[in-house]
């Protein structure tokens, strides 16, 4: 509320986010597990004397250099960007609580360019051994990376006790820290294996094709229990309210939400354990359906993790929308017109029922709801439904289906935002 | 290294496998990890008409009273509604919530000193208006039945009436009225009277959930509004009501049925504890939102002698927070933990805490009448509440409580609730009113206004009643100017009831004690108009209470336009015959 709203239209913020967040996780964790897999196959390729399977290696890391360099470092900072112009008030939360780490992390990013630009371009021109290690440093660094991010990122789901220390270990350790730790170091792993597979499949030489689809099979495979035993002790870590909000949600599709991972790590263990005996024509699409697998791994882990924090941004400490606890009670007392600091309209009256709600969209509701747009747009929610009826679910938000924040403000303010919203719906209509 | 297994067995098994793959993927993108909104392509709302107060319904009941002999007849017989508005949700062929099952109560008392209800050697019939529609399927289907005498009672019933507020050619109608007759084993008729059999369709789910009146702009829920409360049941429950409705009616009770084995929260449970979410700080402008008693609509059934009081639903019932509490703690009680859930996010509002608040069981524990009528005084107006102060049981709810001999039932004497004689109904003043109307014509409680002999067939003293102690309003005689002829019974004015006002509004000239009536010499002294013209003057006594300035009927009349308790305002209310004695 102490921001100005950016205001978008055609897309909401939060798609904004999703989409930037998506490809750079994809893509960072990605990288995360590449740097030891790929000292573990240029290992491979050196003692078994292959120069083609050394080539590829080096293909493969200019691969990374690209993919985590280049893409991973423009689209993090597209992150920083966004998530500041679309929630600028936890933006500085987080910044104000986590500077040290954020800054511990810039520096393993840093090292982590450093090493790979060296692994890269030191191939042949390096020790075997000095090679190697720069390449476990590039592993290295990506790694604290990981450790560092996820430090934050199960904050944010998972204050525990440092909602009542406010200490900067207890947010960082906190609940999730290391059972996500374990997930997502096994999650890296897997999905640098089964990136190199594609890879790897490609590779024209008969004899380095096997080498390295049997290194980044390995690779792919082995986590798959490590994810498993990560994701169990995850939901088991997860406080009452984040699981009763995943288990509610996920109350209709129960049976299918419990088997899906079960099954999936099936699949994925089944696909990867028979790869070698296919012909080698039918292993790349193959190899891209395993690879389509194990993005659903991560669709089902983020969407379980984001799932589990609403209606947060930080659990108990921000609401999605931006808002802390303590402004909505002040907006309930005095109105959020009042007290958004940079809203055109002040109050409500009969004459700007319209344009109040508006600014009351803007600030509550366009973070994450699209208006005729995506993403979660608002028109099909409230179609057919009289003024009443949409006054009467902005009054309900939040109470009985915990995954929105509640409306805050006054009646009145309550009755311009409905107004608001059913103006617009007629008005496409026509 | 490639593998020498038979190339055969490997396509077979990756043949297996490819399926499987893209089966879960299939469910993956389908199932959806977010189950899409539905919405039923109903008419938009905005299209609907409304009721409105300023054009009521154009099917205003015609009745008539059955006349009554006093000197001659040897029986009354008293008929009433056990609800004095049955609420009936006609969403069928989509779903089944309150089908019509309208109850009627007789009670026949033989008249004469130490006069008594009659149980034996008689049979009571009723019979509803003509052209006016019944249920086909109902338990009482048919538009005339015979009434049953109650175990160990002395009232006779007819219960499951399939009477819907629709006549037979169309129209709607929320008071269509029962002739109720008692004959003899002979067949000779004892008495006969008529009551109204309130009835409404007026059931407001179209006020959130979108989609049209069903009749006439007026009533009903459309097919529209039906299915979209089962699409949101459905999204919010898991439930696959959509789907069970293509195929037969949802009965709603099939879930909710209160009793203990019932998997989800009462009917009124839940009904009341998940809207209470959605509708939170109002007031009875909140029950009528689903109700049918909003001041607009077309049925308006709060019109008893509460409404005249400006009691609204909240008084008894609590506000929408409050009420859905009291039926959801009782929930809890029961062991069911959805109840909780629904409750968890209310705040109490006539009390600070939940625990405040005394679960209640619906149906069998309402607002008991005791709560405020301790018959030793009359209750405070402005803040009398029987919210929270519930019956214990079913039999000591009003519409099944006796008096103090065990003899007549409450609504006997004082109408159904929410229709307490005297009512006042806007489609037709005395519609509610017919039975005192008919016996003592006077719409007041029977045998109120020194008109116990009704029954006794002799005039007896209020004061002496053996029903319940009766709270007799101290009052002063008007002086009236030397030579007024009555044409009306005299007024006895309770002085006290105006307590809170200010004395100069009625003593606008000064007050001394003892020495100033209204008809002192200067004021209004004069008993009659010495010409045409002076029947608006001030000075003629009976503007003191009448005339256009200043008076009783206009600080009553101006009270009752505001919606405020405005006490009398008919003749008899304050003209009542006996007073002179």
């Amino acid at each position: 509320m102490d921001y100005p709203v950016w205001q978008l239209w055609g897309i909401n913020g939060g798609l904004l986010v999703a989409i930037i967040s998506v490809l750079h996780v994809f893509v960072a964790q990605f990288a995360v597990g590449g740097g030891f897999l790929l000292v573990h196959a240029a290992t491979r390729a050196e003692r078994a004397g292959s120069a083609e399977a050394t080539f590829w290696v080096k293909r493969f890391t200019r691969f990374f250099l690209l993919l985590s360099m280049v893409f991973g470092g423009v689209s993090g900072v597209g992150i920083w960007v966004i998530i500041s112009l679309i929630s600028p008030a936890a933006t500085s939360l987080l910044v104000h609580r986590f500077v040290y780490a954020w800054a511990t992390e810039w520096v393993f990013f840093l090292g982590e360019i450093v090493a790979l630009l060296v692994y890269y371009y030191g191939f042949g021109k390096m020790r075997f051994e000095d090679h190697r290690n720069v390449g476990l440093l590039y592993g290295l660094f990506a790694y604290l990376s990981l450790f560092m991010i996820n430090g934050i990122i199960t904050f944010m789901l998972t204050p525990g006790a440092w909602m009542q220390t406010q200490g900067f270990w207890d947010g960082f350790f906190n609940p999730t820290f290391w059972p996500s730790l374990l997930f997502r170091s096994a999650l890296c792993a897997m999905l640098s294996g089964l990136f190199g597979l594609v890879w790897a499949s490609l590779i024209d030489d008969e004899r380095a094709r096997e080498l390295m689809t049997g290194v980044t099979r390995l690779w792919a495979l082995v986590p798959i229990p490590f994810m498993a035993v990560g994701a169990w002790w995850y939901i088991g870590a997860l406080p009452a309210p984040q699981l009763e909000m995943v288990l509610r949600r996920t109350a209709d599709i129960r049976p299918f939400l419990e088997a899906f991972p079960w099954v999936l790590a099936a699949l994925m263990v089944g696909g990867l354990a028979f790869f070698t005996r296919l012909p080698s024509g039918a292993r790349v699409p193959v190899a891209a359906l395993l690879l389509v697998l194990g993005l659903c791994q991560v669709g089902t882990f983020e969407w379980v993790r984001e799932t589990g924090r609403r209606p947060w941004i930080v659990h108990g400490v921000i609401w999605s929308n931006g808002i802390t606890p303590e402004a909505g009670a002040k907006s309930d007392l005095e109105g959020m017109l009042k007290v958004a600091r940079w809203s055109g309209v002040k109050q409500v009256a009969e004459a700007n029922m319209h344009e109040a709600g508006r600014e009351l969209w803007q600030v509550q509701c366009a973070n994450c709801h699209g208006l005729g747009a995506p993403m979660i747009d608002i028109l099909p929610r409230i179609a057919n439904r009289p003024l009443t009826g949409v006054e009467a679910l902005i009054t309900g938000q939040g109470a009985l289906q915990g995954y929105m924040p509640p409306f805050v403000g006054t009646p009145a303010e309550r009755r311009a935002l409905a107004t608001y919203l059913v103006n617009e719906r007629d008005a496409r209509r026509h | 290294m490639p593998s020498k297994q038979s190339p055969r067995l490997t396509a077979f098994y990756y043949f297996a496998w490819l399926v499987a793959v893209v089966a879960l993927l299939g469910i993956f993108a389908a199932g959806g990890l977010e189950r899409p909104a539905r919405t039923t392509g109903e008419t938009p709302a905005a299209k609907a008409p409304a009721a409105s107060a300023a054009a009521p319904s154009p099917y205003m009941p015609v009745t008539s009273i059955p006349p009554f002999d006093a000197d001659r007849a040897d029986y009354i017989l008293l008929a009433w509604s056990t609800q004095g508005m049955q609420m009936v949700t006609d969403a069928e062929p989509r779903w089944t919530m309150l089908p019509p099952e309208a109850a009627l109560r007789a009670q026949l008392v033989r008249r004469g000193p130490g006069p008594a209800p009659v149980t034996e050697g008689v049979r009571i019939t009723w019979r509803v208006e003509r052209e006016h529609a019944t249920l086909e399927g109902a338990p009482v289907s048919g538009a005339a039945g015979e009434m049953k005498l109650e175990q160990g009672g002395s009232t006779f019933a007819a219960d499951g009436i399939g009477i819907m507020p629709y006549r037979a050619s169309g129209g709607f109608n929320a008071y269509p009225t029962v002739t109720v007759e008692a004959h003899d084993d002979e067949g000779r008729l004892l008495a006969r009277t008529s009551a109204v059999l309130p009835v409404s369709t007026e059931v407001g789910c179209r006020n959130c959930h979108g989609g049209a009146w069903k009749r006439d702009g007026l009533a009903g829920i459309s097919p529209a509004t039906a299915d979209d409360v089962l699409t949101v049941h459905d999204r919010i429950n898991g439930t696959d009501l959509v789907a069970q409705a293509a195929k037969a009616p949802v009965e709603c009770r099939s879930c909710h049925s209160g009793a203990p084995e019932a998997p989800a929260p009462s009917l009124s449970a839940a009904l009341h504890g998940w809207h209470a979410n959605y509708m939170t700080d109002g007031g009875a402008e909140t029950c009528a939102s689903c109700h049918p008693s909003s001041p607009q609509g077309a049925t308006r059934f709060m019109r008893g002698l509460h409404k005249a009081k400006a009691l609204d639903c909240t008084r008894c019932h609590g506000a929408m927070e409050d009420h859905a509490l009291s039926l959801l703690r009782w929930e809890e009680k029961a062991g069911r933990k959805s109840a909780a859930r629904l409750a968890r996010e209310l705040k109490p509002r006539a009390v600070s805490a939940v625990d405040d608040i005394n679960p209640r069981a619906p149906w069998a524990m309402e607002p008991d009448c005791t709560g405020c009528h301790d018959f030793a005084q009359k209750p405070a107006t402005a803040t009398a509440s029987a919210f929270n102060k519930w019956t214990a049981s079913e039999k000591d709810r009003f519409s099944a409580r006796a008096d103090d001999m065990g003899n007549l039932r409450c609504p006997t004497c004082h109408g159904a609730a929410h229709a307490e004689y005297p009512a006042e109904n806007p489609f037709g003043r005395d519609l509610d009113n017919m039975p005192p109307i008919q016996y003592q014509q006077h719409a007041k409680v029977m045998g109120g206004g020194n008109n116990c002999s009704v029954c006794h067939r002799e005039p007896l003293p209020m004061e002496a009643s053996a029903h319940h102690p009766v709270v007799i309003r101290k009052t002063i005689p008007i002086t009236l100017p030397a030579g007024t002829v009555l044409t009306k019974p005299a007024v006895l004015f309770p002085h006290d009831t105006h307590g809170s006002m200010d004395c100069g509004t009625c003593h606008h000239k000064g007050y001394q004690e003892g020495k100033q009536t209204c008809a002192t010499k200067g004021c209004h002294d004069r008993p009659r108009p010495d010409t045409i013209e002076g029947l608006g003057e001030v000075g003629y006594f009976r503007n003191a209470f009448h005339g256009k300035e200043r008076g009783c009927m206009t600080c009553h009349l101006a009270l009752r336009e505001k919606g405020k308790a405005a006490g009398p305002v008919g003749c008899r209310d304050c003209h009542t015959p006996g007073n002179n004695q």
